[in-house]
């Protein structure tokens, strides 16, 4: 018992950086109001 | 446009690497009034944020010689400009009443003030060796100002007299520009380390070791800091700097070195890419595609201003504020 409450203590520390790197990301359109080149 | 781009009443400020300045009406995109400093003084660049008065938009530039201009933020007409042999590289405008810049040249800050320009103070007396630049700019706390040397120091100094208040040694060279929250300072080092330090009297309160050097502009929101290093990584800590709270190492090379609050996301931005990143956990609130690399950050109301390497500016609407 011990061992898991061990593991799951672990698996809660790491799970929020594992899963930053597991989620697919969303893409969204906003509305472009305006573009302007200032050439560089 | 790398600088994040000043707004006042509508109007977004800002320069493009290209030698130009823009006044820009931000709903509408209307050039309100642009200043080219091409037929002038050739090729110059803005890498430091400007600093908008009430009547007065004023820039650093950076090219030989840099200089400081301050515009009528309105009509565009030169108030006053403030040019010296300076180098390349100068840092943001910050200050009331004085207003203090950064040349690269002997690592020396200069106090002008802001309705004329005139010089004031010289921080003479912190320059070792040479480095200011923008990635170390300096902040403004209430009248004084506080900055970082490459004598391996921070200083607080009167922003009135330029005396010191205080000197706080670090120990290693500061890589990140001053950041300030709620009577706290934060700057980061090139071994890797990120400091707090007291702004009332200097006292170190706390270090952290975060294995990466922090580059550029530290985002100190709430309880923690948002911690840019270099392309590859970009992480936040707790405040107390006891904790890290999360780290993203998996996303594309960033180019954005002054991250920004929107809502309860950061944005940070790569090649064709604008890239929100949860407060909270650092997982992906959401991206877009832009075309270019994502450089200069800035926002008024629900409008982000984004700024591209290769010159492009956009001005979008609707953006998520919280993870999707």
């Amino acid at each position: 018992m011990v061992g898991v409450r061990c593991f799951r203590l672990v698996l809660g520390a790491l799970l929020p950086v594992t899963l930053a790197a597991q989620e697919l990301p969303r893409q969204v359109e906003p509305e472009r109001l305006w573009r302007l080149d200032t050439g560089g | 446009m790398f600088v994040r781009p000043a707004v006042a009443d509508g109007v977004a400020y800002f320069g493009s690497c290209a030698g130009v300045y823009y006044a820009i009406d931000v709903r509408s995109g209307a050039i309100v009034w642009r200043y080219d400093f091409r037929p002038e003084v050739g090729a110059v660049s803005f890498h430091g944020n400007a600093l908008v008065t009430e009547g007065l938009v004023i820039t650093p530039t950076d090219v030989m010689p840099a200089h400081v201009r301050a515009f009528d933020r309105h009509t565009g007409r030169t108030v006053w400009q403030r040019s010296g042999a300076w180098a390349l590289t100068v840092t943001d405008v910050v200050g009331s009443g004085r207003l203090v810049v950064g040349r690269d040249e002997e690592g020396e800050l200069i106090a002008l003030t802001a309705d004329s320009g005139t010089p004031v103070w010289r921080a003479s007396h912190l320059a070792r060796r040479s480095g200011i630049n923008v990635a170390r700019s300096p902040a403004a706390v209430g009248s004084d100002i506080i900055y970082s040397a490459q004598d391996d120091a921070v200083y607080r100094v009167d922003g009135a007299t330029g005396q010191p208040r205080w000197r706080t040694e670090i120990g290693c060279d500061v890589t990140t520009s001053v950041s300030v929250g709620e009577g706290e300072i934060y700057v980061g080092c090139s071994d890797g380390m990120l400091f707090r330090i007291r702004a009332a009297d200097g006292a170190e309160l706390g270090r952290m070791t975060l294995g990466h050097p922090p580059e550029g502009r530290l985002l100190v929101v709430a309880d923690r800091v948002v911690v840019p290093c270099g392309r590859g990584w970009i992480g936040a800590v707790t405040r107390s700097l006891d904790r890290l709270l999360w780290e993203r190492h998996d996303l594309p090379p960033l180019s954005v070195v002054q991250p920004m609050q929107w809502g309860q996301c950061v944005l940070t931005g790569a090649r064709g890419q604008l890239i929100a990143l949860s407060l909270a956990d650092g997982r992906t609130c959401w991206m877009t595609s832009l075309e270019g690399s994502v450089r200069g950050l800035g926002a008024t109301g629900d409008i982000v201003l984004v700024g591209t390497i290769e010159g492009a500016v956009y001005a979008l609407r609707g953006l998520p504020e919280a993870p999707q």
